[in-house]
C-alpha cells in the first residue's frame, strides 16, 4: 500500500519537472543569441544601389584576380604576345598585382569568357573590366584595361596604383572606378635590433648594431624589374627608353646609381641601404626576442655556419656539383636563370639573399662598400657568397668590366 | 575620353550623396556634441555643421562634402549639404546657399561609424528620408606585422573612387617637392604638429633629435655624409632606457666612417 502511494506521487513530481525545464527551455530559446540577420539580404530597387552593392560583393573575387592572378594561368599559359611573354623560368610571383597580367584576362588572353561571377541576393551577376583608357601605342592598339593612377595631389594615403573601371552585366550603363594598389611589392621589416657586417674578429666587439624601433620599413621582395621601370618612363614621357623586348620585362632593370635612386624616389622610396639588406637577410635566433642580449651574424640566410652549406662544400671540394635545390637557393654560376623565384625567401620574405644578381645598396656606414657582388656572375666557391661581404661599385652600369647591376628599393612609411 | 564622358554622365545623373559616400575617405569635422542616434533638438533654429565625408570624385581627386542642418524650433528644419575642396573647412561655408538641400525636417538624427553613415529624417506628413550608407574605403587601422606590405598597411587593398565628377573645384595642393618641414618635433621630444610627410612628392628624411621621432623634411637627403644630418641608429639597441641628449650621449644617430657627430641642439649632423 505504501509502494503504490509512493508510485503515484513520484510520476507527477517527473512530469511537473520536466514541464518545468520544457518553459525554461522556451523561455531561454526565446532569449538566446541570434545570428545577425544577412547584411543586405534585401535587393535594392534602385539600380544605382544594387550596383554599389554587387561591386561591394565582388570585392574579394576583383583582388584574388588582381593579387594572385598567378592562378588563375592553366597550361599552356596565357595568349597574349603583346602583354605577357610566358616562359617557365619566369617565376609565378611576376603575375601577382601585374597590370600586364590584368590587362591580358580581359583582353581573352586567359579564358574565352572573362568576367567574375557574383553570387548575391539569390542571383549571379558578372563583374566585368572595362577598357575605358586610351591605348599605349607603345605596347598595342588594344585600349586598356587599366591606367597607372600617380598621385597628382595631397591628401591621398598612396603614391601610386592603378585605376581600373569595373561595370555589372546584368545592370547596364553604370560603372564604377576603382585604385588597385601594389600589396604584392613589399614586405614589412619588423621593429628590433639589429647587426651590421660581418662577424667582427674582436670577439667582445658587438660590432656596428642599430635598431628600426618606430619606424614602419618595408623592403622590395624582388629586384626591380625592366617592365616596373617602363611604368616609370611612361610616366615621364620617356617613351624612347622603353625596353619594348617583352621576354625581358620580369627581368632586373639595369640602371645607373642616379636613376635608380630616381626612380625610387618617384614612389617615395629609397635605395635599399647595407644594414637594411643585412637585417632582412640575417636571420635572428629568435624571432619573438626583439631586443636580444647578443646578436649574431649568420653567414647566409638559411644556414648560420657557411660550411654546412653547399657555397660551404663547394670551397673544399673543386668537383662540387651543384643541385636544383642548391641554384633555388642562391643562384651561382652553373645554374639556369630564374625570374621571380621565391625558393630563396629570408626569415622577413626578402628574394635573392645571396647569388642571382649583384646589388647595389646604399651604404651610409661603409659609403664604399655599396655593392652585394654575390651573384651568378661568381662560382659556387667564391668567398663573396657569404652575408655583409660587399664590393665597391661606382654607379655606372655600361663600363666594360661592370657586372650588370639590379637594385631594390625600400619605403618608411611616415608617421 | 569615354570614361570621362561617362563619369559627366553619371554625374548629372546621380545627385544622391548616398553614392559618392560608399566611396568615403574619411568622417570629419563631426559636430562634437552631437551622439550617434540621437534626435538634434537643440540649439533650436541655429545653424550646426553634422560633419564633413571627404571622398575620391570620379578623377581621384579628394572632395569634401559639408552637412549642416538648421535645427526646428519656430521653423521647421532644413538640411544643407555643400561639396568642397577637402583642404578648406566646412564651418567656412555653413552660412552660404547650397545646391542640394532637404526642407520642412521634422526630426533629424545620424551616426558615423567606421563601416557606416547613417541618416534618417522625418517629416511632418509622417514620410521619411533614410540614408545608409557603407563605407568601402575601409580606413585600415592596423598594426604592421611580418609579410605585410605597405600598400596594405597604409591604404588598403582596393579603393573606391565616386561616380561623380565634382566640378569647380580649387586646384588640388600638389604633393610638395620642396625641402619642407612636414613633421615638427621639438627638441624635447614633443610634437609640435602632426605629420604631413606622406604627402610629401618624393619621400622625406629625418633628423635624428635622440627621440622617437625626429623632425621630419619633404624631398631626398643621403644622411651621414659631411654637412649633413647624422643618420638614425635608434634609441632601444643601447638598452639603456633613457632620453638621450645630443651632447652627451650622441649614440642614436651615426656618421659615414671618418665623420663625427656635432649636435646642433638636440638634432645631429655630421662633420
Amino acid at each position: 500500500m505504501k509502494s503504490a502511494k509512493s508510485n503515484t506521487s513520484i510520476i507527477p513530481k517527473i512530469i511537473v519537472i520536466l514541464g518545468t525545464l520544457s518553459i525554461v527551455g522556451i523561455i531561454l530559446l526565446f532569449f538566446r543569441p541570434r545570428p545577425k540577420a544577412r547584411e543586405y539580404a534585401e535587393k535594392p530597387k534602385e539600380p544605382q544601389k544594387l550596383f554599389a552593392q554587387v561591386i561591394r560583393a565582388s570585392e574579394t573575387q576583383v583582388l584574388k584576380l588582381w593579387k594572385d592572378g598567378d592562378s588563375f594561368i592553366k597550361t599552356p599559359g596565357p595568349n597574349c604576345p603583346d602583354e605577357i611573354a610566358f616562359e617557365k623560368n619566369i617565376g609565378r610571383n611576376y603575375y601577382q598585382c601585374q597590370p600586364h597580367f590584368w590587362q591580358c584576362y580581359w583582353q581573352g588572353g586567359v579564358t574565352t569568357k572573362p568576367g567574375l561571377e557574383i553570387d548575391v541576393f539569390g542571383q549571379t551577376y558578372h563583374v566585368k573590366a572595362r577598357p575605358a583608357f586610351p591605348a599605349l601605342l607603345d605596347y598595342s592598339t588594344e585600349h586598356r584595361f587599366y591606367e597607372i593612377y600617380d598621385r597628382k595631389h595631397s591628401g591621398l594615403p598612396f603614391h601610386q596604383g592603378y585605376l581600373v573601371e569595373l561595370e555589372v552585366e546584368e545592370i547596364p550603363g553604370l560603372s564604377t572606378s576603382v585604385i588597385l594598389t601594389d600589396t604584392c611589392r613589399d614586405t614589412f621589416l619588423p621593429q628590433r635590433i639589429y647587426a651590421y657586417g660581418k662577424n667582427q674578429t674582436k670577439s667582445k666587439d658587438e660590432g656596428f648594431i642599430w635598431d628600426n624601433f618606430d619606424r614602419n620599413i618595408f623592403i622590395d621582395k624582388f629586384y626591380v624589374s625592366n617592365q616596373r621601370v617602363n611604368e616609370w618612363r611612361l610616366q615621364n614621357k620617356q617613351s624612347d627608353k622603353l625596353l619594348i623586348d617583352r621576354k625581358k620585362w620580369p627581368e632586373p632593370a639595369l640602371l645607373s646609381l642616379a636613376d635608380q635612386k630616381a626612380y625610387c624616389s618617384s614612389l617615395g622610396k629609397r635605395v635599399l641601404e647595407a644594414n637594411l639588406f643585412d637585417a632582412a637577410t640575417m636571420s635572428p635566433i629568435d624571432s619573438k626576442n626583439t631586443k636580444p642580449e647578443r646578436l649574431t651574424r649568420p653567414q647566409t640566410p638559411w644556414q648560420r655556419d657557411h660550411s654546412k652549406t653547399f657555397l660551404g662544400m663547394a670551397r673544399i671540394n673543386a668537383d662540387y656539383q651543384l643541385t636544383p635545390l642548391d641554384c633555388q637557393l642562391a643562384q651561382v654560376q652553373g645554374c639556369t636563370q630564374n625570374f621571380y623565384t621565391t625558393d630563396s625567401s629570408t626569415w622577413m620574405g626578402m628574394n635573392f639573399a645571396l647569388g642571382f644578381y649583384p646589388e647595389s645598396l646604399i651604404n651610409f656606414v661603409e659609403p664604399e662598400k655599396n655593392l652585394k657582388l654575390s651573384s651568378r656572375f661568381q662560382t659556387a666557391e667564391s668567398e663573396w657568397h657569404e652575408l655583409g661581404h660587399r664590393s665597391k661599385w661606382n654607379g655606372e652600369q655600361d663600363q666594360p668590366m661592370n657586372r650588370p647591376v639590379a637594385f631594390r628599393c625600400y619605403e618608411e612609411v611616415a608617421p | 575620353m569615354i570614361a570621362l564622358y561617362f563619369m559627366l554622365f553619371s554625374s548629372l545623373v546621380f545627385a544622391d550623396p548616398t553614392l559618392r559616400w560608399t566611396s568615403a575617405v574619411d568622417v570629419v569635422e563631426r559636430h562634437e556634441f552631437y551622439n550617434d542616434h540621437e534626435v538634434i533638438v537643440k540649439p533650436k533654429d541655429t545653424w550646426q555643421t553634422l560633419f564633413g565625408v571627404t571622398f575620391l570624385d570620379g578623377r581621384g581627386i579628394l572632395a569634401k562634402d559639408c552637412l549642416y542642418f538648421r535645427i526646428p524650433g519656430k521653423t521647421p528644419g532644413v538640411l544643407r549639404m555643400r561639396t568642397i575642396s577637402a583642404t578648406e573647412s566646412c564651418e567656412k561655408y555653413i552660412f552660404d546657399d547650397s545646391i542640394e538641400k532637404w526642407e520642412n525636417i521634422k526630426t533629424l538624427e545620424f551616426s558615423v561609424t567606421p563601416e557606416r553613415i547613417s541618416l534618417s529624417m522625418q517629416f511632418p506628413d509622417y514620410k521619411s528620408k533614410k540614408w545608409d550608407i557603407p563605407r568601402l574605403n575601409l580606413k585600415p587601422n592596423i598594426k604592421p606585422e611580418l609579410n605585410m606590405s605597405s600598400a596594405e598597411f597604409r591604404s588598403g587593398l582596393m579603393i573606391f573612387l565616386s561616380s561623380v565628377i565634382v566640378e569647380n573645384q580649387p586646384k588640388p595642393v600638389a604633393p610638395e617637392t620642396g625641402k619642407k618641414l612636414c613633421h615638427a618635433i621639438s627638441d624635447d621630444c614633443q610634437e609640435l604638429s602632426p605629420s604631413t610627410c606622406g604627402t610629401c612628392a618624393k619621400g622625406w628624411y629625418e633628423i635624428p633629435n635622440g627621440c622617437s621621432q625626429g623632425p621630419k623634411y619633404c624631398g631626398v637627403l643621403e644622411c651621414g655624409k659631411k654637412h649633413q644630418p647624422a643618420c638614425r641608429r635608434g634609441y632601444v639597441w643601447q638598452r639603456l632606457n633613457k632620453k638621450f641628449d645630443c651632447n652627451q650621449d650622441s649614440s642614436f644617430a651615426y656618421c659615414s666612417k671618418g665623420l663625427v657627430i656635432q649636435c646642433h641642439g638636440a638634432e645631429a649632423f655630421c662633420l
